[in-house]
């Protein structure tokens, strides 16, 4: 199983803060994903996400804008922002496939890798987007609501 | 609420009894069977013909919608059928407002040129 290299930090409006790989969120085969398993925590615990962000091994942060009251960026302090109301996060695969006439896949390559970190706005999301093989391939989207890819 | 048909997010979170489900919308987190992200009434969910509970989450709160049987053939809600006629219509007004912006740039350049 392949294992992530870029993963998500979350902070909690309980001030907990939990990262994917480590504690209650490491990823066990036959088991929901971390990601799930911290929906489920969320409603277990009547606790809302205030900050979502994706962290490398090597110490890299992408951060998306923060949903709590009290943001830690000073810019987001300062100024009158609209905050989210969801997060998600999802990755997004593409596979190179070799197919024979008869349908049969000889070779499957994966040709692209990414973790997709989302703040969720009432009529837009914002979309982080970190390579999971070239961490300096990081992108930002803005998606209308219906406008993005079927993922 | 049958399986193998299409609803729109409100007819779910009406099934599940959920209070002021009308105003929730892109107000606070919804999501009905795993989808995120869910901001507006209309959000179109198909539920297949193997499904047995609906699972919805808003806020913080946890809600279950059972499945009482499945339709035969595939069903589109009379209320899902008007979020898609009402989405058709945006989306080719879109493509429209989009052609003829284009059409005005493509003359303009052409103007453009001629001077």
């Amino acid at each position: 199983m392949e294992t992530h290299t870029v993963k998500f930090q979350i902070s909690l409006s309980n001030g907990e803060t939990f990262f994917e790989g480590k504690g209650p969120f490491k990823e066990i085969p036959g088991e929901k994903s971390p990601w799930q398993k911290l929906i489920d925590y969320l409603v277990e615990n009547k606790v809302e996400i205030t900050s979502l962000a994706l962290y490398t091994d090597e110490g890299r942060r992408f951060t998306l804008p923060h949903a709590g009251k009290n943001p830690k960026f000073a810019p987001q302090i300062k100024g009158d922002f609209v905050l989210p109301i969801d997060f998600h996060l999802f990755r997004y695969i593409e596979q190179d496939l070799k197919v024979t006439p008869t349908g049969e896949i000889t070779d499957r390559r994966t040709a692209a890798l990414f973790t997709v970190a989302e703040a969720i706005y009432p009529d837009y999301k914002i979309q982080l987007w970190v390579d999971e093989h070239d961490h300096n391939n990081c992108r930002v989207l803005i998606v209308e609501k219906g406008g993005d890819l079927n993922v | 609420m049958k399986s193998n048909a299409k609803y729109t997010a409100l007819e779910i979170l009406t099934a599940a009894e959920i209070v002021d489900a009308p105003v929730l919308f892109g107000k606070v987190r919804v999501r009905i069977a795993g989808i995120a992200g869910i901001v507006k009434p209309d959000h179109l969910i198909k539920i297949g013909p193997s499904v047995k509970v609906i699972d919805i989450i808003v806020g913080t709160e946890k809600y279950e919608v059972k499945i009482e049987g499945v339709e035969e053939e595939f069903v589109v809600t009379e209320e899902a059928e008007k979020a898609l006629e009402a989405k058709g219509i945006e989306v080719t007004k879109k493509n429209e407002d989009r052609a003829k912006a284009k059409k005005a740039e493509a003359e303009k350049a052409k103007e453009e040129v001629k001077e």
